[in-house]
């Protein structure tokens, strides 16, 4: 894939892990503890995936001159 | 075992000076760079271990563990911002470790001024920030003092117990700046994990073992409350987390001492794991002291209590958790306020032509000030824990807009940046000093703050002549 691909999908999955964690409280379906802990580490685990592929694909090290 | 406690507190602190000492013995020089930022000779081991350290201070092992006691369904949001804080980190990170390095920069104020081009942009920000950081340094000192004197039964007052904590931390500081922090906060952070490892079982023991504790535990506490009602908790834990590991001083100039790029990068990965090691053990402590030692209002002291009334004998294990956990913090912090000043107010604006050397020396005076005046707001006994680690991550995080500008916004302005720092440190400070945020939680202030700043940024930016091409190409232009 392009880098350019990569960059979006750091931002999807990003956005959705954003989207989904933040928004768990209003979801009908969290209503025991089972479910409100099992979606949160499921949640850090989209969020890991996100880190995982902005660091390696979509934001790697850039390369930079140091001279003027 | 108020003797045994002591004797191991004794040996943690010798053990602490030990290595600030040692780390001291490798600086290369009495110089700023070496002082402030290490000479850019560290790993990702330091600097997660490090930021990891700095972010689990002593109000952490206390005051959020306590409340992950009383609420642990509404520090979901912790947890959700100990995953974001590392992917901000490295968007952060990446640039702003090759722009230092390349401009010698040691704090983030270094790029602010002089990608806006305004020396009294840099002094406000430096002393803004530090302003309302200050308390946040107090904030250390009180979990060690609070819980040995729990330990003493109150034999031990709370002064005596700051002054040593202080003592320490100023000594090792001061001699090896941010060498001395770095080294001391991987062992703390070890110590740390350690003591989290050992005492997480034998609380889970405590309440009938891990089945028990989880089928006992209220879902009442365990569960949001219906209708959405712990949304804006939720989000305003998951904001204060999440923001505040770039929006700190004393740990996001991790960010500039880095070796290189691949050593920042492994280091917001390996930050990612420890800091979710953090949420992880706040969950686990959280159910299992809410099982073992239900109804405790003062959630701060539910930890003490719990080690107190079933485990006396891990006291030990706790106090030098507890105090290793506010070292990292209270160190951090000194010397990155100590750089702010030293360099941004000093150097820059009182004395530009001072040496390396007089700057490295102020720096260690500055560094020993900020601990006295913590000590002595620490003594005074303010408010809970939180209230102070919230309200200076909330005010320091307020940077983060224009930092991010400066390194990705080709249309940044200074006029954009004042009106963004002016409008965001205002609105924060008004919701937590002076009336309540309509926000519950930590975050609350922080995120009206934050939005009024990044709208206030943005048009003024617009609306503002902008800076000059060449100008900005030597920041987001030296990027291939």
């Amino acid at each position: 894939m392009e880098k350019k691909t990569w960059k979006i999908l750091t931002w999807i999955i990003e956005i959705a892990f954003l989207f989904l964690a933040l928004t768990a409280p209003l979801n009908p379906f969290l209503t025991t503890k089972v479910s409100v802990f099992a979606w949160c580490f499921i949640m850090i685990g989209l969020g890991v995936i996100a880190i995982i592929i902005a660091t390696f694909k979509g934001y790697p090290p850039e390369e930079f001159s140091i001279k003027e | 075992m108020l003797t045994i406690t002591l004797i191991i507190l004794i040996a943690y602190l010798i053990f602490m000076l030990w290595i600030g000492n040692y780390a001291a013995s490798k600086s290369t020089g009495k110089t700023e760079a070496d002082y402030f930022v290490t000479g850019w000779t560290t790993s990702y081991i330091g600097i997660s271990f490090s930021i990891a350290a700095t972010f689990a201070s002593g109000a952490y092992v206390l005051g959020t563990i306590g409340v992950f006691y009383g609420n642990p369904a509404n520090l979901t949001g912790y947890a959700f911002g100990t995953t974001f804080a590392p992917f901000l980190l490295w968007i952060i990170g990446r640039r702003i470790w090759a722009i230092g390095r390349k401009y010698g920069y040691s704090t983030f104020t270094d790029l602010i001024g002089d990608f806006y081009q305004s020396e009294k942009l840099r002094v406000v920000v430096s002393v803004l920030i530090c302003i309302f950081f200050a308390p946040y340094l107090a904030v250390n000192f009180m979990a060690p003092a609070i819980l040995l004197k729990q330990a003493s039964g109150g034999a031990i007052p709370f002064w005596v117990s700051g002054l040593a904590f202080g003592v320490i931390t100023i000594i090792y500081t001061w001699r090896g700046g941010m060498r001395a922090v770095i080294w001391t906060d991987i062992a703390q952070a070890l110590i740390m994990i350690v003591g989290f490892a050992i005492i997480i079982p034998l609380m889970f023991g405590v309440g009938g073992g891990w089945y028990s504790v989880w089928e006992k535990l209220p879902e009442k506490i365990a569960t949001y409350k219906p209708g959405g009602g712990s949304f804006w908790i939720v989000l305003s834990w998951f904001w204060i987390v999440g923001f505040m590991q770039t929006g700190n001083p004393d740990r996001a100039f991790r960010l500039l001492v880095a070796k290189d790029l691949g050593h920042i990068k492994k280091g917001c990965l390996a930050s990612l794991v420890l800091l979710t090691i953090w949420s992880v053990v706040g969950f686990f402590l959280g159910w299992g002291l809410a099982v073992a030692v239900p109804g405790i209002a003062k959630t701060d002291l539910a930890f003490g209590e719990a080690v107190n009334k079933f485990m006396p004998y891990m006291m030990p294990v706790l106090m030098v958790v507890v105090w290793a956990g506010g070292m990292s913090t209270l160190d951090s912090g000194m010397i990155a306020i100590s750089a702010m000043l030293t360099k941004d107010v000093y150097r820059r604006n009182i004395n530009p032509r001072a040496t390396d050397e007089q700057v490295y020396k102020l720096g260690q005076k500055i560094g020993l000030a900020l601990g006295v005046i913590a000590f002595m707001l620490a003594i005074l006994d303010l408010k809970s824990l939180w209230f102070f680690v919230g309200a200076g991550a909330a005010i320091a995080m307020q940077w983060t807009p224009m930092i991010i500008g400066a390194l990705y916004w080709k249309r940044a302005t200074t006029a954009g940046a004042w009106a963004g720092i002016l409008v965001g440190v205002g609105i924060t400070a008004l919701f937590y000093y002076v009336i309540k945020c309509p926000i519950p939680g930590p975050g609350g202030a922080a995120i009206i703050g934050m939005v009024a700043n990044i709208v206030a940024y943005f048009l003024v930016s617009l609306a503002t002549k902008p800076l000059e091409p060449a100008h900005i190409a030597k920041y987001q232009g030296m990027f291939k």
